[in-house]
């Protein structure tokens, strides 16, 4: 999934779209190198916090990957348990870039 | 009685069984399991759940994790203790039901055991013979035995062998064994074979009871749309009534996931879970917390803030990106 969501956060670079990700694999400093060898650059938390509990478990997560896409005024508007296929996850949020930058003009 | 496997002679006579020519089942032996392999096996399956029962009753009564490093070092039954004999009865009679089932431990609990990969190296074997049997009935018996997945490559022409004669009473169990075998393929030219597998499962025998796992595949499948059609067939067309009911669910899982104008069927139909015409206790539980879920992170609903530290451990919220739109990916490299 990784080569997709990198085009997609390269093709969409300027407008009004973020990946934020949460990231299960535990220590941060265990994963270095795959960070690097994959090139990602997003954002990610840890799943894992000192002071709360897991983002996971208190979002009630059925399994890995899930993704939740939240528009410009932040309303969840979709949500996918196993990972959608590339071309619906591209469609689903080049149509929230587009609303995103219509209200942005208006 | 029908024989499992065809071909018996041919299997033995190139030795790939491993049993010496000429050995044959009914001749005498002091071997226990080879005079009667059935006995021989289920003696042998029962030691082995006796043993995996005592670990883990041993494991739950553990109380420290000391202990239960203890208990998993000494009590976990090892495969390799039982490989051999599984193998044993494998090859005494490589054409009996014992030695499908003996190998199919071997392909499961035995894997990555010496006689496990001996039982693995027998596959392409096992798929030829297979592959040859043109009596439906035959080849649905021979096949349920194994895990579908491994044999996933006879897919397509058991798929052609069913279509062929689709009015023969294993036509459909074989179709559902397809879709079992290509479930997991998606990005192969398998997956092609099991939507049109569904597709035409569904379009012909929508009220069959064999269709029951359907709705177990369904509500996973990565094509929503095409899921929720053939849920909303299925509902209506089956006569199985658990069939209905859990299909009833898996739809209204994927409503919850869709868009806004579906929340409100889907939550009528988690409702009719807990106090409805569908009112049952095995599935309540379940939609009472769909139902929660739906009202904190459903769709059209304010998305609740993350705060939490980043890779490079800087403390950020999810808020900080309010005005862009946000994909939140729950994602790892394991």
């Amino acid at each position: 999934m990784f080569p997709h969501e990198r085009s997609l956060v390269n093709k969409l670079n300027g407008k009004p779209f973020v990946l934020i990700g949460v990231n299960g694999d535990g220590d941060p400093t265990k994963i270095e190198k795959d960070l690097k060898d994959n090139q990602i650059t997003w954002r990610s938390f840890q799943n894992q916090r000192k002071e709360s509990t897991e983002i996971a478990k208190e979002w009630n997560l059925k399994g890995w990957p899930t993704l939740y896409l939240i528009d410009h005024k932040g309303v969840i508007k979709k949500k996918w348990v196993g990972g959608p296929g590339n071309e619906v996850l591209d469609k689903e949020v080049e149509k929230l870039v587009a609303t995103a930058e219509k209200d942005k003009e208006s | 009685m029908k024989r499992l496997m065809i071909g018996l002679a041919a299997f033995a006579a190139v030795g790939l069984c491993g049993s010496p020519l000429g050995l044959r089942a009914d001749e005498p032996s002091k071997d226990q399991s080879k005079r009667d392999p059935a006995k021989g096996l289920s003696a042998l399956q029962k030691e082995w759940t006796d043993a995996e029962l005592a670990f883990s009753k041993a494991y739950q009564e553990a109380k420290t994790d000391e202990e239960k490093q203890q208990v998993l070092k000494e009590k976990r039954p090892k495969a390799a203790d039982y490989a051999d004999r599984f193998l044993k009865i494998a090859e005494t009679d490589p054409d009996s039901p014992e030695a499908g089932q003996a190998l199919s431990w071997l392909f499961t609990q035995g894997r990555g055991t010496e006689a496990g990969n001996k039982a693995q190296a027998k596959i392409p074997m096992l798929k030829e013979k297979l592959g040859a049997i043109s009596d439906l009935a035959l080849l649905h018996k021979g096949l349920s035995q194994f895990p579908a997945y491994l044999f996933q490559d006879l897919a397509p022409q058991v798929a052609e062998k069913a279509k062929k004669d689709l009015d023969h009473p294993q036509a459909v169990p074989l179709l559902i064994w397809v879709c079992t075998a290509t479930l997991y393929s998606g990005g192969t030219p398998l997956a092609k074979l099991y939507d049109s597998t569904i597709d035409l499962l569904m379009e012909r025998f929508p009220e069959r009871k064999e269709l029951a796992p359907l709705v177990n595949w369904l509500p996973m499948d990565q094509n929503a749309e095409w899921a929720e059609k053939h849920l909303r067939k299925l509902i209506e067309k089956s006569a199985d009534d658990f069939t209905k009911i859990n299909g009833k669910f898996g739809l209204a899982t994927i409503l919850a996931k869709k868009d806004e104008a579906s929340q409100p069927e889907a939550e009528k139909l988690f409702q009719s879970f807990i106090d409805g015409p569908d009112k049952n206790p095995s599935f309540a539980d379940r939609a009472k917390e769909e139902l929660a879920e739906m009202k904190v992170r459903g769709i059209g609903k304010p998305v609740p803030d993350i705060t939490g530290d980043d890779l490079d451990s800087k403390s950020f919220k999810l808020s900080d990106y309010k005005g862009k739109v946000v994909l939140l990916d729950f994602w790892a490299f394991w």
